[in-house]
Order: C-alpha cells, then sequence, then structure tokens
C-alpha cells in the first residue's frame, strides 16, 4: 500500500465509524431531552426512569464517540497537511468553531446533567440537556459547514502562493452543497435514535411480557416507532432533494455510460490526464441506500400501525413485528455508511473538488509509517466500536436500574474517611 | 488580529494544563486508593467537572489547526510519536473514567486510566519542551527527524509536568475531603519547585536557539516554583487554587520566552515560525472571531456555574457514577 492508500483507509475507517456514534447520539439526546421534558410536566416517574434509562445509553455512546472524534481531530493535522496548508484557511474554520464552541459547551453542560440528578432544580437540569441537545446539533452543522466547503468550494479565491483564503462567509454557509445535506443526516440520526429506542423496546417487551418495565417499555416502542417513522420520511425526502444541486456541483459523481465518457474527456480538458469517474461502489451504494430506505420506511409504517392501541405489545400474533424490530437495530447504522460512502467516494479523486486531488493532500510522510498508524488506529477504532457495542447491550439488556441517583446507603469505607 | 488569537490559544493550552492536569493528577493517583469503592470515591470528587476540563484540549486543538494551521502541521511533524501517545492517552483516560462503572470487574479500564494519565503528563510535557528546545526543519517547513525528543532537558520538562500534575490532583482530592492525598502534597509541591528552578537552570545552560524573552521566562519560572511553595503550605482550596496557576504557568512561559516567535528551527535561523506567519489569513480569523466570540463568555459562565452549582461540600453521599 502506498502512503496514499493507508492515509484514505485510516480516514475512511475512522471517519464512517466515528459517525455511527454521531448517528446515534444525535438521534438519542432529543429522545432523552424530550421524555425529560414530559418527566418535569407530569411529575410521572416512568418518564424520569425512562430519561434516566435511555440517558445512561446515550452517555456510553458519547464517552466512546469522544475517543473516536479525538482520533479524526488529530488525523487530519497529521496525515492531510496538503489540505490545511492549501485550504485551512477556509475550512479549518467552521471545524474549530465546532470544536471551540459547541462541542466544548457540549461536554460541559453533559458533564453537569449526569451529575446533576435529583441535585439541581428541576428546570435547571431540564435545561441542561436541552442545551446538550441544541449544541450537539450545532456541532453537526459546522461540521457540515465544513464538508459542504469539500463537496463543492466556494466563498474564497487564491492568493499569490496559491493558497485559498476566504472572502465570503456568507458564500459559505449558502452553499447549495450544505442545507439539504445537513437536513439529510440530521433525520438520518433521529432515525437512528429512534430504531435504537423502538428496537429496544420491542426486545423487552417481546421477552419480559408484563415484567417490571412494561409500561416504560411500551411507552418508549411508541415513541421510538415515531421518531423511527418520522426520522426515515425526512431522510428520503431530504435525500431525493439533494439530486439536484449534486449533478450541478459534481457532474461525474453519478454519470454512468456514454456520460461518463463525456464527463471523463471534459475533465481531462480542464484538469490534465487522470481518472475522473469514481468507482462503482458509489453508485451500488446509492442504489442500496435507497431500496434499504423505501422498505424500512413500509416496515415502519406497518409497525406504527400496529402500536395503535398497543396491539403490538400485547397481542400474540404481533410478536414477529417486535422480532423484527429488535433486529433492525443496525440497518440505519449501515445505510449511514452506504451514505458517506457515495457522499466522500464519490468525490475522488478530489480532496476538495475541483481544487485539490487527494493524492496532493496526503502528508509527505513514508509509506511504513502512515500503514503502521493506519494499522493501529483502525485497531483502535474498531476496537472502540466492539467496546461500545458490548456495553450498550448489556447496558440495554439489564434494564433500568437506579442509574445517576444518589445510593441510599453511604458504604463503610467512605464514612470513615 | 493574530496576537490576539494566539491569546487566545495560549488561554485555552493554560486551561486544560490546569483542568486536564487535575484529572490526570487524580488519575495518577488512583493506585493509591485501595479497593472499588475508594477509588470511584476519588473519581466522583473529579464527578461533573471532568468531561469539562477535558474538553479544553478538543477546543484548543481546534483553533490550532484553524488559526495556526502552518505550526499545527510542524509542531506535530516534528513530535509524531508524542502526539500519537497523546492521543492514545486522552483515549484511555477518557473512555476509561467512564465506562469503569459500567463493568463488573473494572480492574482493566483502571490501569488504562492510570497509563493514559502517565502518557499524557509526560507527552504535553515533552510537548513543551520540544517547542522550548525548537525543531529541526528547513525553510520549506519541511521537519527532518524527531531530534528534540532525545535531548535530556526536554526529558526533563516532562519530568516537572508529571510533578506539576501530580501535586495539583493531589491538592484537589485533599480538599474535596480525602487527607491522605495532603502527604502527596506535601511531598510533590517542594520537589516540583525544586524541578521548577533546576529545569530553568538548565535550559538557560543550554541556550535554545530563538529565545527572544530569557529574563521573562526565569521571572515566570520563578512564580510557577512560589505557586507550588505556597500550595505547601496553604489549605483546603487555595492550595488547589495554588496548584492550578502552577500548571498552567508553563504554557504561558515557553510562549512568552519565544514571543513574537513560536516554533524555531534548530537547522535554519531563517525557517522560523513566526506568529504572523503560522496565523492564518485575516478573513479567516475575522471570521472565527464572529462565530466564537459570543458564544466564548456563554462558555466561560459554564464553565463556572459548574464549579459553583457542584462546589458545595456533599451532605449526602455522590452519586457513584464513574
Amino acid at each position: 500500500m502506498t502512503a496514499l492508500d493507508s492515509a484514505r483507509w485510516q480516514f475512511a475507517v475512522t471517519a464512517s465509524l466515528h459517525f455511527l456514534f454521531v448517528a446515534l447520539t444525535l438521534g438519542l439526546v432529543f429522545h432523552v431531552a424530550a421524555t425529560q421534558t414530559r418527566y418535569v410536566r407530569t411529575g410521572d416517574p416512568v418518564y424520569g426512569r425512562m430519561a434516566r434509562f435511555w440517558g445512561s445509553l446515550y452517555a456510553i455512546n458519547y464517552a466512546v464517540g469522544i475517543a473516536t472524534g479525538l482520533v479524526m481531530e488529530f488525523e487530519i493535522g497529521l496525515n492531510w497537511s496538503g489540505l490545511s496548508r492549501l485550504t485551512g484557511d477556509v475550512f479549518g474554520a467552521p471545524l474549530a468553531l465546532e470544536t471551540l464552541v459547541a462541542f466544548v459547551l457540549e461536554s460541559t453542560l453533559l458533564g453537569m446533567w449526569l451529575f446533576g440528578w435529583e441535585r439541581l432544580n428541576r428546570r435547571l437540569h431540564l435545561a441542561l440537556i436541552w442545551g446538550v441537545a441544541a449544541t450537539a446539533l450545532l456541532s453537526a452543522f459546522w461540521v457540515m459547514v465544513s464538508n459542504a466547503f469539500l463537496q463543492h468550494p466556494v466563498g474564497y479565491v487564491l492568493d499569490s502562493d496559491g493558497r485559498a483564503r476566504l472572502t465570503d462567509f456568507t458564500a459559505l454557509l449558502g452553499n447549495s452543497a450544505l442545507w439539504f445535506a445537513l437536513a439529510h443526516v440530521v433525520f438520518a440520526a433521529m432515525l437512528t435514535g429512534g430504531m435504537f429506542v423502538a428496537g429496544v423496546s420491542a426486545w423487552h417487551l417481546r421477552r419480559r411480557p408484563g415484567g417490571e418495565h412494561t409500561e416504560l417499555f411500551r411507552r418508549s416502542l411508541r415513541t421510538g416507532l415515531h421518531n423511527a417513522l418520522a426520522g426515515v420520511f425526512l431522510t428520503i425526502g431530504f435525500g431525493y432533494a439533494q439530486f439536484g444541486p449534486l449533478t450541478r456541483n459534481q457532474p461525474t459523481k453519478l454519470a454512468g455510460g456514454d456520460e461518463a465518457v463525456a464527463r471523463q474527456a471534459e475533465m481531462v480538458a480542464r484538469y490534465g490526464p487522470g481518472d475522473y469517474i469514481p468507482d462503482g461502489i458509489v453508485g451500488t451504494s446509492l442504489g442500496i441506500m435507497i431500496m434499504v430506505a423505501n422498505l424500512l420506511f413500509l416496515i415502519l409504517l406497518a409497525a406504527r400501525l400496529l402500536a395503535i392501541r398497543d396491539v403490538l405489545s400485547t397481542r400474540r400474533w404481533a410478536r414477529p413485528m417486535l422480532w423484527l424490530l429488535t433486529a433492525l437495530i443496525p440497518v440505519p447504522f449501515l445505510t449511514a455508511i452506504a451514505g458517506w460512502i457515495v457522499r466522500e467516494e464519490g468525490r475522488q479523486p478530489w480532496a476538495v473538488y475541483g481544487l485539490l486531488k487527494t493524492a496532493d493532500a496526503v502528508s509527505p510522510m513514508s509509506d511504513g509509517a502512515l500503514l503502521a498508524s493506519t494499522v493501529g488506529f483502525t485497531a483502535l477504532v474498531v476496537g472502540l466500536v466492539a467496546v461500545d457495542w458490548w456495553l450498550l447491550a448489556r447496558k440495554a439488556r439489564r434494564g433500568p436500574g437506579d442509574e445517576f441517583l444518589p445510593e441510599p446507603e453511604p458504604a463503610r469505607e467512605e464514612v470513615s474517611v | 488580529m493574530s496576537t490576539v488569537w494566539y491569546a487566545v490559544l495560549g488561554l485555552l493550552f493554560m486551561a486544560y494544563f490546569a483542568l486536564g492536569g487535575l484529572d490526570q493528577g487524580v488519575a495518577l493517583l488512583l493506585p493509591r486508593h485501595r479497593g472499588d469503592a475508594a477509588k470511584r470515591a476519588a473519581l466522583n470528587a473529579v464527578g461533573p467537572r471532568f468531561l469539562g476540563n477535558e474538553v479544553w484540549i478538543v477546543g484548543a486543538v481546534g483553533v490550532l489547526v484553524a488559526a495556526f494551521p502552518r505550526l499545527e502541521g510542524e509542531l506535530f511533524g516534528a513530535a509524531y510519536p508524542v502526539v500519537v501517545a497523546v492521543v492514545l492517552g486522552l483515549i484511555a483516560l477518557n473512555a476509561g473514567v467512564q465506562l469503569r462503572g459500567r463493568t463488573a470487574r473494572p480492574g482493566g479500564f483502571d490501569a488504562l486510566i492510570t497509563a493514559g494519565a502517565a502518557a499524557l503528563a509526560v507527552g504535553w510535557g515533552l510537548l513543551l519542551g520540544v517547542v522550548l528546545h525548537g525543531v529541526p526543519m528547513t525553510a520549506d517547513g519541511h521537519v527532518h527527524g524527531f531530534a528534540p525528543l532525545s535531548s535530556p532537558a526536554v526529558w526533563l520538562t516532562a519530568l516537572v509536568n508529571v510533578v506539576l500534575v501530580v501535586a495539583n490532583g493531589a491538592a484537589y482530592l485533599a480538599w474535596r475531603g480525602d487527607p491522605a492525598n495532603r502527604r502527596v502534597l506535601d511531598v510533590a509541591a517542594p520537589a516540583g519547585a525544586g524541578l521548577v528552578v533546576l529545569s530553568a537552570v538548565v535550559w538557560s545552560w543550554q541556550e535554545p536557539p530563538g529565545v527572544r524573552n530569557p529574563l521573562l521566562a526565569a521571572a515566570l519560572a520563578a512564580v510557577t516554583a512560589g505557586a507550588l511553595l505556597a500550595a505547601r503550605y496553604l489549605t483546603g482550596g487555595r492550595a488547589v487554587t495554588a496548584t492550578l496557576v502552577a500548571c498552567a504557568l508553563p504554557v504561558i512561559t515557553v510562549a512568552l520566552a519565544r514571543y513574537p516567535g513560536v516554533l524555531a528551527s534548530t537547522m535554519d535561523p531563517g525557517a522560523t515560525v513566526t506568529v504572523d506567519s503560522a496565523a492564518a489569513g485575516g478573513d479567516t480569523l475575522r471570521l472565527l472571531a464572529i462565530g466564537a466570540a459570543p458564544l466564548l463568555p456563554v462558555l466561560a459562565a459554564v464553565q463556572i456555574a459548574c464549579w459553583w452549582l457542584f462546589g458545595r461540600r456533599e451532605s449526602r453521599p455522590t452519586p457513584l457514577y464513574w
């Protein structure tokens, strides 16, 4: 493998696996915040327990997600110095705003929320989780501003050193590669979170019918299905909405047959020799994403209809649907990876479309050094995903406990200290 | 504008060295706490502040990437193995602290936490040392090899940082009601003061290239040593304040020693990077200012609120979350 291959594999693996954490985190936080709002408004302890249970799953996923995000932040500086040298001025700014204001604020608020149960004023504590949700959304926004610049660079000029300088911030924010994609990603996260909540609840309702937490999971199943259904519907909508700007911004991405030959000739004439038509995997991923999403929509619609009057959780004949909902938990994650293949692999051979080739963006490092760091970081990130899912599955299977609440009896050792 | 952002970058790194150093110190002292309950009590003493302490590094690296892209590439290139170790340390510490409570036998996570904190304390000290030492780069901005990492003075700086961090963690745990750590502070604080003075002497004897303000740096090193000595004789929150200041000061000491230079070349004096040459363009810095300015006060307020809301002594046992 050349240094370029290693660097690309490394980024592809860390970015797509990191996104799995992001999707679940973003999807769950709004569910937790909405549930806690109900708790504060009604005082119903089932909602309180529900918010704490889903909140603890959210917290596990967030904790491990931070680690993969850190890998990415350092990786851009280490492996892609050409990118920061040429366009760092433009695309670094939104990334910095993401980390500096959105993420730092989000984590600070989350730390207070985790420890604030029954210790802070209830309304203040509720405001904390909404603050976490709002800053999570702000993070997604700034990251997508950066990404949209890579897809379709706007608002810059090349100065005499050949470096891109930012000239028009509003163009960056009005990028035609930004808003539909942002909405697509956010609603895909809503689908992921909703599917997770519905799938875990379905597992409990199927395995422990009439158990201690039936009411909690009955309510969770309804909310989860609701979120998943709305999420998948809007994700599909904003997915199709992107075709217009996409074919204008990146004519090579979805070109096939005669059109591909024509586009290739155009690009060679404009940018010199090279292969400008992306790999076949892009078209395949797009097809899979669309088919799976449409199928998922139908299944979720059926499940939502079955949830009317709780048929889904009370009738024996509806049990296969509960099983199916649990089995479908991984599907939104897989389609998310397919989506990133379309967006990122489909942009190749460009790192910044029409401006900087991926081959020119990679750091001047030896093949061996990059291969070593690729093997190391890939093992690390895959390990983190495995730990995360193992811990999530364990906690999800165990069901609600007294997470976050102060212990009723102090342990002996602590008293003596 | 570039000077303003350099100051912001300095403040962010100072916040991380002080607050992140507190987390590292507590994590390094974790093996001294026998038994799961004692370990959890120590981690819960940091509790709600842990995430807020750790994220300063994410903000600092974000500003480094955006506002000083050249500096970031060259510093990271010159200390690649250290940066990798620091990233691994960050992951181990953060994942370990938050996940240990989720398993029945947290022993493995405890080892991960302490190893991660050790990598961080050593790694950040080494990076400070590398900046002070200068890096072997040519005028085209390419860095050749990791020569600074074989300098004893750089490793002495790392040792100083480790002792500072341990003093910080010990002062904090003592303040949060665990007097056993007071004895650690009583040893670590004077030892740290001695090491700070020693490293100042060694560095002035080494005369790294491109140092502009040696007297200012020496004065700041003296203040650091003074803060540590003060921590030895202060108690409670005041001792914590003193060690937090001592942990933050090395950042500004190293930066001011070189100002207006940032990173010197040991090979070619002309290749030295200054604040202006490392900074991104004016429009980028203005955009950053417009985007960040309204939220930075909110951020500061939230962090202060976090210390204030959870600062009162516990009348009932801490929720054992970690």
